[in-house]
């Protein structure tokens, strides 16, 4: 199972960069112009890969964390 | 009507750049609660762990020896016509036995970890690194610009004839050529590249005192 906080931490990355592009295409009926793509490719466009960097990092990382957790844990103790 | 359809859309950026600051705010709030999971994953590996395994051991080691002196004190009571049963102390020799070895294995897992996860938590930083740094310094930007854009268009508005045939129009936000300028100027202002947040690194202290 992977690490609950960081599986929470990651879902809430993705959740939030959804509304944030749900809200940028709802301005798109309102402004739509060269303004706006200059905007959007300067600093909409880089938060995608970005996001889905830190996405496959955090992975690694939950995966990660319970394998130590798995490893360095008393069986008897409750963690 | 056409004033009216303006203030619509200058509202919808506005909303927008609530959004686009809570998106910041979020961003920088989730991975920080996942930075405070890898402090105190490092605070347990390296100050708490090796003396836990430490002080296990040394329990378990004395329950070996306890099991050992129990199973030898039940062979000295074995006579020619006397055999006492020794299978429950030879079982919880055994047991204890595993328990030690089990014990020892954990120590070296631990000292093997701790290295091993402060790799792997550089890697995490530098996976996390640009979302972090666009989060804590590109989006408060482009907040700053987007009010810069309102302010504009609200300024325009106030000034310009609310019968002005460029505020009429569907796509009014693009009409004022000033306001084009202005905003295209601004973002080409813009560093292309944003600036590390090295100084608010949040695992600089605990590696530090890990290491």
């Amino acid at each position: 199972m992977a690490n609950a906080r960081v599986v929470a931490g990651s879902s809430r990355l993705k959740q939030t960069i959804r509304v944030l592009r749900d809200h940028w295409l709802v301005t798109e009926e309102t402004w739509s112009d060269a303004v706006r793509r200059r905007f959007e490719d300067r600093y909409l466009q880089p938060l995608d890969p970005a996001t889905d960097a830190a996405i496959i990092g955090l992975q690694k990382l939950a995966d990660v964390l319970d394998q130590v957790r798995r490893d360095c844990s008393d069986r008897s103790e409750t963690l | 009507m056409s004033s009216q359809a303006s203030v619509r859309s200058i509202q919808a950026l506005k909303d927008f750049r609530v959004v686009l600051s809570l998106y910041g705010d979020d961003t920088l709030g989730a991975l920080g609660g996942i930075e405070a999971e890898v402090r105190r994953t490092i605070h347990w590996l390296h100050n708490d762990r090796p003396y836990y395994w430490q002080d296990q051991i040394k329990r378990r080691r004395e329950a070996v020896a306890s099991a050992k002196a129990e199973l030898f004190r039940r062979k000295l009571q074995k006579t020619a016509d006397n055999s006492p049963a020794m299978s429950e102390q030879k079982e919880k020799l055994r047991r204890a036995e595993l328990a030690l070895q089990d014990a020892e294995h954990r120590l070296i897992m631990v000292r093997k970890w701790q290295p091993m996860f402060q790799q792997a938590v550089l890697e995490y930083k530098a996976s996390v690194r640009r979302i972090r740094d666009l989060a804590a310094g590109d989006v408060p930007r482009a907040v700053n610009l987007l009010s810069r854009i309102i302010d504009s268009l609200e300024s325009y508005l106030r000034e310009s004839p609310t019968t002005s045939p460029t505020i009429t129009r569907e796509t009014s936000i693009a009409a004022p050529p000033e306001f084009e300028v202005l905003a295209a100027k601004t973002i080409d202002e813009e560093p292309k590249v944003s600036t590390p947040i090295e100084d608010d690194d949040p695992y600089a202290d605990v590696e530090r005192a890990a290491l």
